[in-house]
């Protein structure tokens, strides 16, 4: 029987395997792991091995997705691995439409297997479907369906990448905003699962346009339990609806809302909004260095900012500043 | 050829400054295609002919010629073997020089020259070695081990010479040593033992050698692998505080470290059945990284025929998350616990045979107490022989006026011995 000897953690895996599956990392592309000098000890002619740890002081160095950068100028976006977990279970993606932008973030969820999987073909399968969308203007219906059908897209994708034998199997919030810009405002159209969220951002004020699929916010709606109960609860943070094998619905709660340009859109997973949880907390920190922040400078503020505040779970930031055209 | 696999169990979250990283490292060897010996074996079997046997009546001497003869018919056809026989000097019995290749009419030589036997003259356990060592050296690509049976002190060579004989032997061989009645000392087979990577124990009466000798041939006869090596890599500054086997006994690995290059040391750990499963406890103290660093603390990598392959890697992660960092981890923690009871054991009964019976009260009271905690009940019968509990929860325990050497032996010889984690004796 022939195995694969994953090079990151070295458990024995299957020979069709694509994943390991006691680590997670992908067995392709550990094989070809960079070697530079150590970031911590910096020694002239020592190598990294193929599983990422110096040879000389040990250090393990850091991995492309620890630290995620896309720059568009008016539009970017920053995922972190935050200060506390090992891997960065988020992923998110950005792109430039005829008449706007699509930003999307995803957050594995940590209790699950590998939920990195799941997180990064998601993004990255909802962004191409919004890249390949007709570039004339559509209308507020078809945009919903485009949201609705790139989400289950992306659960096809999540499915066709869990391994059969995972008792948890990968899964991650999602939250996509499309923004089509029409002279003077902008139609915002946005489709979303658990509690990544997206901000709109004007005239001195934040607006949360999303609303968690979470246990809390679920109580809140029914309006039996006190708030300060509700969030006391262990389950408070508990997502509701997510994508992954064992969703009962992947199809997401759709929204549209017409707003006046010049504003900021945000879209960010809860490693940054637990430290701003209220809409003028977050605006505060949006605004912190000033109005005319370049979009990659203020996301990378951001994601400096939670990780100040400890960091605890991985930080992903999209931004888009929308300015009124013609 | 056996494959070999590992866990690790470890909290790797230290605190901002920590440098001292604690694992518990579970090797596995599973069966390969072959099942049945694959390396070749040679076995010698070192029994004691001094004078001291003929007591009882001779039922030593007419007990050990038994034993011998079951562990010559125990052995599969093929087994190569050899049978000394120690006084002062050492004789090689069968065959008369080198080794014989068993099959039923070496068996049967061999048991008719073993019957004719006699017992004389004095214990030299240093000569009898280098004679096993003569024999073993002309082999060296075998599965290569030896029993060592005595019935008595090495009285006739001085200490310096049995140290320098055992020295000579590392590597060579590997040797369980097994002491008859309670007039031999278990210091000196123990150093033995722990030099050739074998066992020790006692055999409290003649009836008892057969069952014994058979025991120990069959399970010889499962090793498939000869000269396995546990490779430690550590990082530049770092320190291998201790490298123990904690499972199935205790044996201290860290003075029996080979350098392979700077970072690098090979620890021997002899043969290896087919399937079978020993924990390590390793301590390294490694450079502190700063808070949210990730290291490698060490990778474990087994080495055979030259070859090395990674199976397992220690890791450290700094971290200000204090839930982290005092977490215990339960293996880490029950092993420390199973050598503090061998200690309390061994520092018990040695108070015990000074005289000084408060100390001895206090060690062998925790040690009661330890092996309770654990579920060590072999540990706690035997203790039970040597002490009257009167609470095994507290440790509260009397010292028995009357305690028969055999118990006190038994229970010192016997206190390295483990149990795992919630897997009971």
């Amino acid at each position: 029987m022939t195995t694969r000897t994953c090079s990151s953690c070295v458990a024995q895996n299957a020979a069709e395997a694509n994943w390991c599956e006691a680590c997670g990392a992908d067995l392709d592309a550990a094989a070809v792991a960079p070697r530079l000098p150590c970031v911590s000890c910096n020694a002239a002619g020592v190598e990294i091995t193929a599983d990422g740890w110096c040879q000389l002081c040990g250090t393990k160095q850091p991995v492309p997705e620890d630290h995620v950068v896309a720059d568009h100028g008016w539009f970017a976006i920053v995922s972190d691995r935050g200060r506390v977990h090992r891997t960065n279970e988020d992923a998110g993606a950005v792109a430039a439409r005829s008449s706007g932008v699509a930003l999307v973030v995803c957050d594995g969820v940590s209790s699950t297997d590998h939920s990195q999987h799941a997180s990064q073909s998601a993004s990255r399968t909802i962004i191409e479907i919004m890249q390949e969308a007709p570039a004339a203007a559509m209308n507020s219906a078809q945009v919903e369906k485009l949201l609705v059908d790139a989400a289950l897209a992306a659960q096809a994708e999540i499915i066709e990448v869990t391994s059969n034998s995972s008792s948890e199997p990968p899964s991650c919030t999602m939250v996509t905003v499309v923004a089509e810009i029409a002279g003077a405002h902008a139609d915002l159209r946005f489709g979303w699962l658990g509690d990544s969220r997206a901000y709109w951002l004007a005239n001195g004020t934040a607006t949360q346009l999303t609303r968690d699929h979470s246990w809390a916010t679920e109580q809140q709606d029914l309006g039996e339990l006190a708030h300060a109960v509700i969030d006391a609860d262990p389950r408070a943070h508990s997502i509701t609806r997510w994508l992954g094998a064992d969703s009962h619905d992947a199809t997401p709660e759709v929204q549209t809302m017409r707003v006046e340009l010049p504003g900021i859109l945000l879209v960010c997973s809860d490693g940054l909004w637990n430290y701003a949880p209220t809409e003028p907390e977050l605006h505060d920190i949006v605004y912190a260095a000033g109005p005319d922040e370049a979009a990659l400078a203020r996301a990378e503020r951001l994601v400096a900012f939670a990780n100040a505040q400890g960091g605890h779970d991985n930080i992903t930031v999209a931004i888009a500043d929308l300015e009124p055209q013609g | 050829m056996a494959d070999f696999t590992a866990q690790v169990f470890q909290n790797e979250y230290l605190p901002a400054g920590g440098d001292t990283v604690d694992a518990v490292i579970t090797v596995n060897s599973a069966a390969g295609a072959e099942t049945s010996s694959s390396q070749g074996l040679l076995e010698i079997i070192i029994v004691d002919m001094s004078g001291s046997m003929n007591e009882d009546g001779g039922a030593k001497v007419r007990a050990a010629k038994a034993a011998t003869g079951v562990a010559v018919d125990t052995l599969d056809d093929g087994v190569e073997f050899a049978i000394i026989a120690g006084t002062d000097r050492a004789t090689q019995i069968y065959p008369r020089s080198g080794p014989a290749v068993a099959d039923a009419q070496t068996r049967g030589e061999a048991k008719q020259i073993v019957n004719r036997m006699r017992a004389d003259g004095g214990t030299a356990i240093g000569t009898w070695l280098r004679m096993a060592a003569g024999i073993f050296a002309s082999r060296p690509n075998l599965i290569r081990h030896s029993i060592l049976l005595t019935d008595g002190k090495n009285q006739h060579e001085s200490d310096q010479v049995l140290r320098g004989s055992i020295d000579a032997c590392v590597g060579l061989f590997q040797c369980d040593c097994r002491g008859l009645g309670v007039d031999w000392n278990v210091d000196e087979l123990r150093l033995i033992a722990t030099a050739l990577l074998g066992t020790v124990d006692i055999i409290p009466s003649p009836d008892e050698m057969e069952p014994e000798f058979e025991r120990i041939i069959t399970g010889v006869m499962k090793k498939q692998v000869a000269d396995v090596a546990l490779r430690l890599w550590s990082p530049k500054g770092a320190t291998v505080e201790f490298l123990k086997q904690v499972s199935p006994n205790i044996d201290d690995l860290t003075p029996k470290a080979i350098a392979v290059d700077a970072l690098t040391d090979d620890f021997p750990l002899g043969a290896w059945a087919g399937e079978e499963s020993r924990d390590y406890h390793l301590r390294v103290k490694i450079p502190a990284g700063n808070v949210g660093d990730e290291r490698l603390g060490a990778r474990v990598m087994l080495a055979l025929n030259g070859q090395a392959e990674p199976i397992a890697l220690v890791r450290a992660v700094w971290t200000n998350d204090e839930n982290l960092s005092t977490r215990i981890n339960r293996e880490v923690a029950h092993y420390t616990g199973q050598a503090e009871l061998a200690d309390a054991i061994h520092d018990g009964l040695a108070a015990r045979a000074a005289g000084d019976d408060d100390t001895a009260t206090m060690k062998l009271g925790r040690a009661v107490q330890l092996a309770h905690e654990t579920g060590n009940e072999d540990s706690v019968r035997l203790l039970q022989k040597v002490v009257d509990v009167d609470d095994p929860r507290t440790g509260t325990v009397r010292l028995r006026k009357q305690v028969a050497d055999v118990d006190a032996m038994a229970l010192d010889v016997r206190s390295t011995r483990t149990v795992r984690v919630g897997r009971g004796s």
